[in-house]
């Protein structure tokens, strides 16, 4: 039987997130590395729990399908911490200009 | 009839107005109770998935029958669904409903492995990992709105 390498297995997994993040790839590379090795590192010890008869090809699944979901938390909690990033960004645009802007016009407008 | 305002004055007054509209919040603020709750469901999740394993080493195969477990998903079923309704009501909260939907999706697949029965503390191991993930991001999530709050 062919062997798995969890090694080669991740650097294919990596080359495919990549590409499909493109510029967002550098942002959530470190998190996407250590989660996607995990799932890697598990297909290659399901191989070796499948020869020794310990999982069902039904466990080995929902296994997998457990760290998808979790991947997808992840790269969710990036995406609302990009979002607070952008709005703070934004805030900090109009607290500069906020007293200036309210002493000319002269209303407490922002 | 010329105009009284020039167009460009009425671009600065609607900026001015696009501005002066309250801070930009582009997700939810913290809610506490949707924080405490997911805290609540972690430490229940994670209690199971050690009683599942200090069983195991204790070759203990009989006390980790799912039905000696049943209760516990039928609670954390009701937990999460409840979470759900509460995230669902607060505004711009699409990412935490995000997540609370794929935990109760996490957590049907692990009440689905436990009626096939848990033999190994191996095949334990990715599954203890993925939840642990998954809550530290979410809780990372709670943590950053908490910091936003007090901005």
């Amino acid at each position: 039987m062919a062997s798995i390498d969890a090694n080669e297995l991740l650097a294919d997994m990596l080359k495919a997130v990549k590409k499909s993040l493109e510029n967002k790839w550098p942002q959530v590379r470190d998190l996407a590395t250590s989660e996607f090795r995990k799932f890697a590192q598990n297909i290659e010890d399901i191989k070796k729990m499948k020869s020794k008869g310990t999982i069902t090809l039904e466990q080995a699944k929902l296994q997998l399908e457990i760290q998808k979901n979790s991947i997808k938390t992840v790269l969710l909690t990036e995406e609302g911490l990009g979002l607070l990033a952008v709005e703070a960004a934004i805030n900090a645009a109009i607290d500069v200009i906020k007293e200036s802007v309210n002493k000319i016009i002269g209303w407490g407008l922002l | 009839m010329k105009p009284i305002l020039g167009k460009s004055r009425i671009l600065a007054a609607l900026l001015i107005l696009v501005l002066t509209s309250c801070k930009v919040m582009l997700i939810g603020a913290y809610d506490q109770v949707t924080d405490e709750n997911i805290q609540k469901i972690q430490v229940e999740v994670m209690t199971l998935l050690v009683k599942v394993e200090r069983n195991l080493d204790a070759k203990d195969s009989a006390a980790n029958q799912y039905v000696h477990f049943k209760d516990r998903y039928e609670n954390l079923a009701g937990e999460t669904e409840s979470l759900k309704v509460r995230c669902e009501s607060i505004p711009k909260y699409n990412i935490v409903v995000e997540q609370v939907t794929l935990l109760q999706n996490n957590l049907q697949n692990l009440e689905k492995y436990h009626q096939i029965g848990f033999r190994t503390k191996e095949e334990l191991v990715p599954i203890k990992k993925a939840f642990e993930s998954e809550f530290a991001a979410m809780i990372t999530l709670q943590n950053s709105l908490k910091r936003k709050k007090t901005d």
